[in-house]
């Protein structure tokens, strides 16, 4: 049932693709409905600044209308536009111009990070509030390292795909995952010291 | 396995990237090393500030997709249309990246434009030294006038041990022509003995 359900919404992409190529500008609109949900989620993932979230997905879906002509249909096209949504994300980020200790700092080159032991929140706190934090904490963290974070933690990307979207090697995502999560976790305590304590 | 075989895979038995073939053995280490054990509880900590459903959770402008779909037809490509990933041309996120700042741009452009001025520069002054035309100059390496005159008294003198052609003048008159050259002044003549 699923995979007549995938089926027939990879079909229905594939059309919509096509009047787009064609000229159909409510083709477009109809895709852009169909994935802006999932788009402006993913946005947010990386900023909790509202007007960034609508300009960076907007760029995103209009830089998707200029490449469209070569998405292929052998993946999703919500594995391509995710793709070219990171990108325009991590560039969004980029231009806007972060705290420049993030932009002077080289995370490849920070040497190696000792494993910090966290508790998990306790649960009293809400959901809202376990991903208000988590939010607060991941913006704090230089853009590749909240990049590699976002697609495992949050959107569960296997390495292969974390690496082919990001075009590195499949190592490199094993120690920037690994040196990421060291760093959310000695963030976390550095702004939630007690959530050290437990 | 031991220890050091075993902390490298444990991110990647979290993340379940490991081979059957390559759990079974660090499954095995970890039930008999508590230190490991510590270590994959300490990596599995964070699932549970990623597991929140709020995270995922984003309002969309109303009339948002058709704004876009009229700019995309209108021919605005975004802010971004340059070098613009596609699925098949990611830019890859290297360290390096992000590091760019107006500051940093201006002192490469900066940096840039002097290394041209000083190129030219050297070139102007290289033509410069190497001359050109069909008159010679003096400069503080050429023999002299004073030395040139005192060669051409010792050629002229019979006595003087010199060169094949210094009996006919020849060398002479050739010596001549380069000092009257250099100084600038009327063709010497021999001494006068």
């Amino acid at each position: 049932m699923g995979t007549i359900t995938m089926s027939s919404a990879r079909l229905q992409d594939t059309r919509l693709v096509e009047q787009t190529l064609a000229g159909d500008q409510a083709a477009f609109e109809q895709l852009v409905e169909r994935y802006q949900s999932r788009l402006f989620a993913l946005a947010r993932k990386y900023t909790r600044n509202v007007v960034d979230v609508e300009d960076i997905v907007q760029d995103a879906f209009l830089k998707a209308f200029s490449k469209l002509h070569t998405f292929d249909h052998r993946a999703s096209f919500y594995t391509w536009i995710y793709r070219i949504a990171t990108n325009t994300i991590l560039d969004g980020l980029k231009r806007r111009g972060r705290s420049p200790v993030h932009n002077v700092e080289d995370p490849e080159c920070l040497g190696d990070v000792a494993p910090v032991q966290l508790p998990s929140p306790s649960s009293e706190l809400e959901g809202a509030e376990i991903a208000e934090i988590t939010r607060e904490v991941l913006e704090e963290l230089p853009d590749i390292f909240r990049a590699v974070l976002v697609m495992r933690e949050f959107d569960g990307l296997a390495y292969q795909a974390i690496a082919d979207t990001l075009g590195i090697s499949i190592g490199t995502v094993e120690s920037r995952l690994f040196r990421a999560r060291a760093r959310f976790k000695d963030k976390l305590l550095t702004l939630y010291p007690e959530f050290g304590e437990a | 396995m031991d220890c050091k075989d075993c902390q490298p895979l444990i991110p990647c038995y979290v993340d379940q990237e490991l081979s059957e073939a390559q759990c079974g053995p660090l499954r095995q280490h970890l039930m008999d090393c508590q230190d490991c054990r510590k270590s994959l509880a300490g990596q599995k900590s964070l699932e549970r500030w990623f597991a929140s459903p709020a995270a995922g959770e984003a309002e969309v402008p109303t009339g948002f997709a058709r704004r876009v779909a009229r700019r995309a037809f209108a021919g605005d490509l975004g802010r971004t249309t340059e070098a613009g990933p596609g699925a098949q041309e990611l830019q890859p996120v290297s360290s390096t990246e992000g590091n760019e700042t107006p500051i940093y741009s201006f002192v490469l452009w900066t940096t840039a434009a002097a290394a041209g001025l000083l190129l030219v520069v050297s070139g102007l002054l290289f033509q410069v030294r190497l001359g050109s035309g069909d008159t010679l100059h003096a400069d503080g390496k050429a023999p002299s006038v004073e030395k040139l005159l005192e060669r051409a008294d010792n050629l002229a003198d019979p006595a003087f041990p010199g060169p094949a052609g210094a009996e006919d003048g020849s060398a002479l008159e050739d010596m001549s022509d380069v000092s009257t050259k250099k100084a600038g002044e009327e063709p010497l003549q021999p001494a006068e003995h």
